[in-house]
């Protein structure tokens, strides 16, 4: 009897034990669950990244083709720029056209012996002439009116 | 200007010496020092008595007929040439 209830305590002992454990297996499981979710989501997102960053470089690197190569790749535009140009050719029935500009305005040279031209005002004296200086005495017996004026 | 100058010394030329000197001549910058006359304006018109002193008023710039022929009143009865 005694053996039996000591085995008995035992086993409670052991069940104490394995639920005391459990609670911490559990976290472990569910923490390695959890981790590897998290890595498969970052692996996934990096994969996709790496997929985007790829297409994106393919087309920077393809995009500056020649305007020959572009042209072509576009099945219209092709078209277009492979039509020949056209050409005119000169109808020889048709006068040839006259030209109508005038030459540039030349004044004609000036008469030579012209008179001096009219200004509308007098412009110098003709009458204007100068005293010899050396003749001149202050003092010359009767009065003097002196006029002090220049060519120019 | 000188056309008025010159129709009063064909008026009054028998009385008194008219008399135009050139500014740009050393000769009459000379005698105008003499006479202690700066000449800053062209015309200018003055007037000597018979002793070579400067009378009456000196006229700078252009002078109407009518004026100079009043100053060369003026100097000729100052003179006694003429008489009021």
């Amino acid at each position: 009897m005694d053996s039996t209830t000591t085995n008995n305590s035992e086993t409670d002992a052991q069940k104490e034990e394995t639920c005391k454990k459990q609670p911490a297996n559990a976290g472990l499981k569910w923490f390695l669950i959890g981790g590897c979710i998290t890595a498969l989501v970052a692996l996934c997102g990096v994969t996709v990244l790496g997929v985007v960053l790829a297409a994106q470089w393919n087309r920077v690197v393809e995009s500056p083709q020649p305007m020959a190569q572009a042209a072509t790749a576009t099945s219209g535009i092709s078209q277009v720029t492979e039509t020949p140009l056209s050409t005119h050719t000169l109808n020889p029935d048709l006068p040839a056209p006259t030209i109508t500009a005038k030459p540039f305005p030349t004044n004609p040279p000036a008469p030579v012996g012209n008179p001096a031209p009219d200004f509308g005002f007098e412009y110098g004296n003709p009458n204007l002439h100068a005293s010899n200086p050396g003749n001149f005495a202050a003092a010359a017996g009767k009065p003097q009116m002196v006029e002090l004026f220049a060519f120019w | 200007m000188a056309a008025v100058v010159h129709g009063l010394e064909n008026k009054y030329g028998e009385q008194m010496n008219f008399v135009y000197l050139d500014v740009d001549k050393r000769a009459v910058n000379n005698i105008l020092d003499d006479l202690g006359i700066y000449a800053s304006y062209v015309p200018t018109f003055f007037f000597l008595n018979s002793e070579g002193k400067i009378v009456g008023k000196t006229l700078v710039g252009e002078q109407s007929d009518s004026t100079l022929e009043q100053a060369i009143q003026d100097i000729l009865i100052e003179e006694g040439i003429f008489t009021k």
